[in-house]
């Protein structure tokens, strides 16, 4: 944990010294729109590792419902989309180090992140879940205080399991904490309600979601600060593309409901 | 309960992420070991100040993390105006790096070598360079070379760390698969195996290398 405070620590560091010199250089060469139409290319970082969302699949390339955001938004705006994998806890610091235009990888709107980077419009609603085995004494979310609860390093989870006064166990990914929940190391897990349904299917966890919701969730296209035009054309896209029914369409494909609307 | 039927159909991606560690391991090994030399060369050169500053690089180099230097090199040259790819920030700070380790096996080595040689050589008129060259440096890289074979392999493994900087190495291309099919002990023990591999080549080549130089020895 000690670690990888540091790790944060020294990335926002870097994140703020260089969202000081990014915006130097955009004020001086233009937008970044205007930078992503001249190159005729966006950059967008995705995680990778978050199936059904997004990850990598037999032929080593990219797929699931972010991806597919991301190529739709792309071909809207005109421009050819190239899409950069990038591991979830140097995914902020990279945007603010301009090494790619915009993340489309589910990330949750949260005021801590607003303090460095930008968001559109949310392009689907989803939520944090407590998950246990079958048999566990864990009853209603309350009653995880002082167990150990394992989740994503970097996500809302932490966050979650701090607040239910939970011992805080944090991993690389989620899939690696739910196999630890299976061993009977953790006491629980939390992430969103998604993954963790599409995990503990995938591997057959016996596992069970306890109580509702402890966290509503609203995930955005993330951007840096002040490209007010880029956000501008992202969320003019995003609500001709909630309109006509193409984000409903991928939701469907992906998750077979929707849930780009709340 | 392990399934690598699996992994098989993924093997195509994870050589490729192989090729990539390896490339990654052999150029900053070739950094530190110029890097190294220099240093070391510096570091017992007699003249204060150039040993303060090989003192200083080995001291801050040795002392810190390798996680965090990376990390430096990529998120912070940029701060500087210099911005470097996600593959040669990887490499500048591993051969960066591994120029301290590999400075101190120099030195090692060309301090085993006894002082009367080199007063010999002096006593035929040889300059300190000349002495370096033909005399101190190539028994001290003979001595030096087990431990340049453990430092090289320890690189090779420590090139998995690129993965932070969104290198598509070995460690990263495993974890990506690991995720997409919730099976990493199948995928991990594959990129192990790998290592392994890569690892075996490497000792097989300083093998060769050690028994090379020490032809004078038997």
């Amino acid at each position: 944990m000690k670690k990888f405070k540091w790790i944060l620590g020294i990335i926002t560091l870097f994140a703020v010294v260089a969202s000081g010199c990014g915006s130097q250089e955009s004020s001086a060469g233009g937008t970044q729109l205007d930078k992503i139409k001249e190159a005729g290319v966006i950059r967008i970082a995705i995680e990778g590792a978050y199936p059904p969302y997004n990850y990598f699949n037999a032929q080593n390339q990219l797929e699931g419902f972010d991806v597919d955001v991301a190529n739709e938004l792309a071909k809207r705006m005109g421009v050819k989309a190239e899409l950069i994998a990038t591991p979830w806890d140097s995914i902020i610091g990279s945007l603010v180090a301009d090494k790619f235009d915009i993340i489309v990888s589910s990330m949750n709107i949260t005021e801590e992140r607003k303090q460095k980077v930008d968001f559109t419009d949310p392009y689907f609603y989803t939520g944090q879940a407590l998950f246990v085995p079958e048999n566990s004494p864990i009853q209603d979310p309350a009653d995880a205080k002082g167990k150990k609860i394992g989740g994503q390093i970097g996500a809302m989870a932490i966050d979650v399991a701090t607040q239910l006064e939970a011992e805080v166990v944090p991993y690389k990914t989620d899939y690696i904490a739910f196999e630890d929940m299976a061993l009977g190391r953790i006491d629980g897990v939390i992430t969103d309600k998604g993954v963790g349904a599409s995990i503990s299917k995938e591997k057959n966890y016996p596992v069970k979601v306890v109580g509702d919701v402890l966290l509503e969730e609203n995930a955005g296209i993330t951007l840096n600060k002040g490209q007010d035009a880029l956000r501008e054309e992202l969320n003019k896209h995003l609500a001709d593309m909630r309109k006509d029914g193409t984000l409903a369409a991928i939701s469907n494909k992906w998750f077979g409901r929707d849930i780009t609307t709340k | 309960m392990l399934d690598f039927s699996l992994v098989a159909k993924y093997i195509p991606y994870l050589l490729e992420a192989s090729l990539v560690t390896l490339e990654i391991a052999v150029l900053s090994i070739a950094i530190g070991l110029i890097l190294g030399l220099f240093t070391a060369l510096l570091r017992i050169s007699g003249i204060r100040p150039l040993e303060a500053i090989a003192r200083f690089y080995i001291w801050v180099t040795r002392g810190t993390p390798l996680l965090v230097q990376i990390l430096l090199v990529y998120f912070g040259l940029p701060q500087l105006g210099i911005d470097i790819a996600p593959f040669p920030a990887a490499v500048l700070a591993l051969g960066f790096n591994a120029g301290a380790y590999f400075a101190e096996i120099y030195r090692a080595g060309i301090q085993s070598i006894p002082k009367g040689q080199i007063e010999a050589a002096q006593s035929l008129g040889m300059g300190y360079p000349l002495i370096m060259r033909r005399i101190v440096l190539p028994q001290a890289l003979r001595v030096s070379l087990p431990a340049m074979g453990n430092e090289s392999i320890t690189l090779l493994k420590d090139s998995s760390l690129a993965s932070l900087v969104t290198v598509t190495e070995l460690m990263m291309a495993s974890q990506r698969f690991a995720a997409s099919n919730y099976a990493f002990i199948e995928f991990y023990i594959t990129a192990a195996v790998l290592y392994l591999v890569m690892t075996t080549f490497f000792s097989f080549i300083l093998n060769r290398a050690e028994k090379r130089l020490s032809i004078s020895d038997r």
